[in-house]
């Protein structure tokens, strides 16, 4: 039997690009929701949630009505010369769409149990917000930080049912190794075939869980608090 | 010197805060809940006050009716907080330098070479704060907020987990530090004989209002109200000075 090596590939590639975009957009939002009140914050909130109770066909059905050719959006992104479906970018739209919302949950609640004094001092020793953000309450949730990350990753990896709607299953293009493993199983290989890939996914997936627990176990962080 | 008025509008609680301090050690005196550390907060630029004026020194950190409200990180204060949230995840020493992020290296050893050895913290340095004693911690506490120049310290109820003896420890040390450094202390408690070992000029506050504020024999000895009477003239006699 083949394995598909791109597939795998394509797996690796979007799912660590979506957690890296992720980071950079979720992390001020979760700060954000966690620390200040402002207008709309629960309908922000409520939204943050909603890919996470959507069963994933639904977000693939949404995000073509909203960024397909002939979505809302998609004229303005025509005139830019941006086509989204059916690429490896809407792979990774999908990716995100799916798997930031558990990122912003868990950093919105590590940003919640740092207690605001250490920020309050932190401002009062002449310390820039910024600063202060990044030495202490980004230090004081790396825990939350990488237990996110972790989930996001993973959520990010085991995406089916929205890419194969919106971003479609073109090898070597958009097709990730959940959709490889679809794909086998409605071959002729059938069940064998998906199983075979089933456990090279499950391996790799397994092994980067335990680097990352280990990674996590010798930065020390599991019991900073006070 | 210090002079502070200012209101604020907390829920059901209102601050009226009035009062000034030539230097030394103002001690804001009061029970829990009678608006001292909210007071200090606003001394320190966390919290935002309705409307009135704060000046440390000959700087105007705040005055409502000009528009000015320098932030905390460019007040210039230094800030112990009751529960004294020391940076969990930074050794003692990264805990002093922590406010010298700007300064040399040299600075920053110059500092090291100081801060412990006036607070007597040597040997501790690589330690983290969970591994300080309660007495070392508060010292830890104040090195942090000593460790660059500041125009004040403030000072909130450092001591109230403290027991007794390690109390008297601390306290001669504030004395001390106060010989060394020429900036006012302002010092906010419950504690009427902390109060009184500490003050140089004493703030009486009930209810968010100051009720007396003056000399602490002044104070302590002719009280302006029954209630400041009350407040601390029963205890005085009990508290054995």
């Amino acid at each position: 039997m083949l394995v598909p090596l791109y597939a795998l590939r394509l797996s690796l590639i979007t799912s660590t690009l979506t957690l890296g975009i992720a980071l950079v957009l979720c992390t001020p939002l979760a700060y954000l929701l966690a620390r200040y009140r402002f207008l709309g914050k629960r309908i922000v909130d409520t939204l943050v949630d909603l890919p996470m109770v959507l069963p994933p066909t639904v977000a693939g059905v949404a995000l073509p009505v909203a960024f397909g050719r002939r979505g809302l959006l998609g004229d303005p992104l025509d005139a830019a010369g941006i086509r989204l479906a059916f690429t490896t970018t809407a792979v990774v739209a999908v990716q995100i769409f799916v798997s930031a919302p558990f990122l912003v949950r868990s950093l919105k609640a590590s940003f919640e149990a740092v207690d605001t004094v250490y920020e309050q001092v932190s401002a009062t020793l002449g310390v820039s917000p910024l600063r202060t953000f990044w030495r202490i309450s980004l230090r004081l949730s790396r825990p939350a930080l990488l237990g996110g990350a972790v989930l996001c990753w993973m959520r990010a990896l085991s995406e089916l049912g929205a890419t194969l709607i919106f971003a479609g299953n073109f090898e070597g293009r958009t097709q990730t190794m959940p959709l490889a493993i679809l794909t086998a199983f409605e071959s002729q290989q059938g069940l064998s075939g998906a199983i075979a890939l089933s456990v090279i996914l499950l391996a790799v997936a397994g092994l980067l869980l335990i680097v990352l627990r280990i990674a996590l176990r010798n930065s020390g962080m599991g019991n900073i608090r006070p | 010197m210090i002079a502070i008025a200012v209101r604020k509008q907390l829920g059901e609680f209102s601050l009226d805060a009035v009062f000034a301090s030539a230097g030394g050690t103002p001690v804001l005196y009061g029970e829990s809940g009678s608006g001292k550390s909210v007071t200090l907060q606003a001394i320190a630029g966390l919290l935002r006050p309705d409307d009135g004026t704060i000046r440390i020194g000959e700087r105007t950190v705040f005055d409502s009716a000009a528009g000015i409200d320098v932030p905390p990180h460019h007040r210039n204060l230094g800030y112990v907080v009751q529960q004294l949230a020391l940076f969990p995840h930074l050794t003692a020493e990264e805990n002093i330098t922590y406010a010298l992020t700007g300064a040399t290296d040299a600075d920053r050893r110059h500092r090291l070479d100081d801060l412990p050895a006036l607070l007597s913290l040597e040997g501790l340095e690589h330690r983290l704060p969970r591994q300080l004693s309660g007495g070392q911690q508060q010292r830890l506490a104040l090195a942090r907020a000593l460790a660059r120049p500041v125009d004040a310290l403030l000072l909130d109820e450092p001591f109230s987990a403290l027991d007794e003896s390690l109390r008297a420890d601390l306290r001669a040390e504030i004395l001390r530090i106060r010989s060394e450094l020429t900036i006012p202390i302002v010092f906010v408690t419950h504690d009427l004989r902390e109060a009184y070992l500490l003050a140089d000029s004493v703030a009486v506050i009930d209810n968010g209002r100051v009720l007396q504020h003056g000399s602490k024999e002044d104070v302590f000895q002719r009280p302006a109200s029954r209630r400041v009477a009350q407040l601390t003239g029963v205890r005085t006699s009990s508290a054995g000075r």
